[in-house]
């Protein structure tokens, strides 16, 4: 399970890579900072 | 999964650069607290964290208020546990959706899953945090 949540994230970040890149250089209105802010509740397993 | 008996709490602060309609890229930091319970392969008792995870994260834009999004993310985290204080990696998954309330204020839920010590560098097996969220975003 472990393994599969490993590789999820290498590809999630790289297939995101790849796509941010062509858009990003000609611009988009919705570019811009933000801030988050929250609270949890959390249990461990 | 089913939630430990003992519920711990997270407290989440961080920062993001949209970069179009669908990516961001964001920062996460914040606070975490649980209790280790006596059946986990790891000693017990309690753990406290500050993370660092940076997160890819997809947006899926649509023309309603409500926008569902997916993150993962990698980092470490400051860990004090079993009365010593270290530094591991961590992994982050997170989903979730967000209502507009306004063009710069969002509300929102969402699930968090982070894996501490994922190199096993100060924990000696990897613990997995499920994490539910009420959040605000502000954009600047």
């Amino acid at each position: 399970m472990k393994d599969v949540l490993w590789w999820g994230a290498v590809l999630l970040l790289a297939v995101g890579g790849v796509m941010i890149r062509p858009q990003a250089v000609h611009g988009d209105p919705a570019r811009g900072w933000y801030l988050n802010g929250g609270l949890g509740l959390n249990w461990l397993d | 999964m089913e939630p430990e008996a003992d519920l711990g709490f997270r407290v989440v602060a961080g920062c993001g650069f949209r970069l179009n309609r669908n990516w961001a890229i964001e920062l996460d930091s914040g606070f975490i607290r649980n209790n280790i319970p006596e059946d986990f392969p790891t000693e017990a008792g309690p753990m406290s964290q500050v993370p660092l995870v940076f997160n890819a994260v997809f947006h899926f834009a649509n023309e309603s208020r409500l926008e569902p999004y997916l993150g993962a993310g990698f980092g470490a985290s400051v860990v004090s546990y079993d009365g010593d204080t270290g530094g591991d990696a961590a992994l982050a998954f997170k989903a979730g959706v967000r209502y507009g309330i306004n063009e710069r204020t969002a509300i929102g839920v969402d699930y968090t899953y982070f894996m501490l010590g994922a190199t096993s560098a100060f924990i000696g097996e990897p613990v997995g945090d499920d994490t539910v969220n009420l959040g605000v975003r502000w954009a600047l």
